[in-house]
């Protein structure tokens, strides 16, 4: 019995111990977002930002967790699956949006993507649509970027 | 049977492996680390 109760304790602390070295794609998506508004500057400052994710539940419900409560600029964080206005929009499918910060296949148009690169999370970026937008994107983001190849 | 040092080891390494969990729970949540550090986050 005894040998028993230590091996169940011994197999919960091994799945616990497995954990600590790296943190979940969605978390630190989550993390970066929150960053990448303090490093761009819309037209028109909005009172809240809205962060869209249409496609993806489970990226929604990570952000949101990881973002709710937190103030950016002194202004509140509102995740939402749509909106009429989106500061930054996650998503495969990319409108043509100036105003928004949109996070997605660059090929599409969007400004920024994620990309896993040796089980680390990177970001792209399309300078030739950036330079279209209305946004300003600092160039202290940038140059962490991976920049890419047609911008 | 296993001898009662054994059970010793296994409590002690129960222990230690435990205190790297409570550190882990200590950790600041990714959105206070830099950009730089989030570069370097080893993801699952």
């Amino acid at each position: 019995m005894k040998k028993r109760i230590l091996t169940i304790l011994f197999l919960l602390t091994c799945t616990a111990a497995q954990g600590q070295s790296s943190v979940s794609e969605d978390a630190v998506k989550a993390a970066f977002i929150f960053h990448f508004i303090d490093f761009v500057e819309w037209s028109d400052e909005p009172s809240e930002f809205h962060i869209c994710i249409p496609d993806d539940a489970n990226l929604r419900t990570a952000v949101s967790e990881s973002l709710e409560g937190k103030l950016v600029k002194n202004k509140k964080i509102l995740v939402v699956n749509q909106s009429d206005v989106c500061h930054i929009l996650v998503s495969d499918n990319v409108p043509a949006a100036d105003q928004t910060l949109t996070i997605g296949p660059l090929e599409k148009g969007a400004l920024l993507e994620f990309r896993v690169v040796n089980n680390k999370l990177r970001f792209a970026a399309n300078l030739e649509t950036i330079r279209k937008s209305k946004l300003k994107i600092s160039s202290q983001l940038l140059k962490l970027a991976i920049l890419d190849k047609n911008s | 049977m296993l001898p009662r040092a054994h059970y010793r080891l296994i409590l002690l390494s129960f222990l230690i492996l435990n205190s790297n969990t409570l550190a882990a729970a200590a950790r600041p949540d990714p959105t206070e680390l830099s950009l730089e550090d989030l570069l370097n986050i080893m993801i699952t």
